[in-house]
């Protein structure tokens, strides 16, 4: 467990440091259009964007649209909403770092730095890239589906992905591997719930920016993650086995 | 036959062995990854507006669904 722990962190600090410089500064301009948004002016956009019989059921809701009309705490702007979001991303860092170590121990065998790198890298496929070809990471301000209905659709992209990397790389026979690769497409020929519409204001650069500058940090967060976790388990000795240690 | 059976022997007992580590890891392991998927919800998935708040950055930078 010690090592989740300290490779958490140390992620975790990365992926702070990171989010200061690149997606925090987007997020933070990003609001000042969700702001000319909330109002009269959202209540008149919305319908004229909106797609006529939107599929699937899906509601347009905008993200933060209720959240902070409800007065709930918030960290101030500035030091505050850093600290927290410093705060947050070592906790990610762990929880991640927890579940990685966990996969790592459940297989077995010997493990070496190399090693926890492409676990990291695995890592960042599911529970990164994967979910976010269906849902992009979003500015706020963005029109999105019903909130229960995208978390359902994020954690079965990354359980299928799971699975699927996890039959890709130790099984040997082609028909598990054949049907590791439908696991994978599975969630995406579903197709993620939609808002049926487009209600920000924010320039669509700023957005594109946003997401891949959120997925190259998510990337070095879990490189980060998988090779500091092998290094702390191994002692710097590799090609030891994690079990038992 | 003797020389070919006591390798197998052995090689049958290492491998027992690994297997019994494995299974006795077993309970520490889910327990491992019970934990990490619990803070992972609290960090990402809560629908709480106070964790939401805290976490609000966070959620955008790693791409957790938002509200």
């Amino acid at each position: 467990m010690w090592p989740a722990l300290g490779a958490g962190c140390a992620a975790g600090v990365v992926f702070a440091v990171l989010q200061i410089f690149l997606t925090t500064p987007l997020i933070l301009h990003a609001e000042r259009y969700e702001a000319s948004l909330s109002g009269s002016h959202y209540a008149q956009v919305v319908p004229s964007v909106l797609k006529s019989g939107t599929a699937d059921g899906a509601q347009l809701w905008q993200v933060h649209g209720d959240a902070h009309t409800e007065q709930a705490w918030e960290p101030e702007d500035g030091l505050e909403r850093m600290a927290y979001t410093a705060l947050t991303a070592v906790l990610t860092g762990v929880g991640y770092g927890l579940l990685l170590v966990s996969a790592m121990a459940l297989k077995g065998g010997a493990i070496s730095p190399r090693s926890g790198l492409a676990w990291g890298v695995a890592g960042f496929i599911a529970f990164a890239m994967a979910p976010a070809m269906g849902l992009p990471p979003e500015l706020p301000g963005s029109a999105a589906a019903d909130l229960m209905s995208r978390q359902i659709w994020w954690a079965g992209t990354v359980i299928a992905t799971v699975i699927g990397i996890a039959g890709l790389v130790f099984a040997r026979n082609p028909v598990w591997s054949a049907a590791s690769v439908v696991l994978i497409a599975i969630p995406h020929i579903v197709g993620a719930p939609e808002a049926g519409g487009y209600v920000s204001d924010a320039p669509a650069e700023l957005a594109a920016e946003f997401v891949s500058v959120s997925l190259g940090a998510s990337l070095v967060f879990w490189a980060v993650l998988g090779s500091v976790a092998a290094l702390l388990w191994t002692r710097g000795e590799p090609g030891r086995s994690p079990v038992g240690a | 036959m003797k020389t070919y059976s006591k390798p197998a022997a052995t090689a049958a007992s290492v491998q027992a062995v690994n297997v019994s580590d494995r299974a006795a890891a077993l309970p520490v392991i889910l327990t491992t990854a019970l934990l990490g998927a619990f803070v992972i919800f609290g960090v990402g998935f809560a629908h709480s507006n106070v964790l939401h708040n805290a976490a609000h950055d966070t959620r955008h930078a790693t791409g957790f669904p938002c509200h």
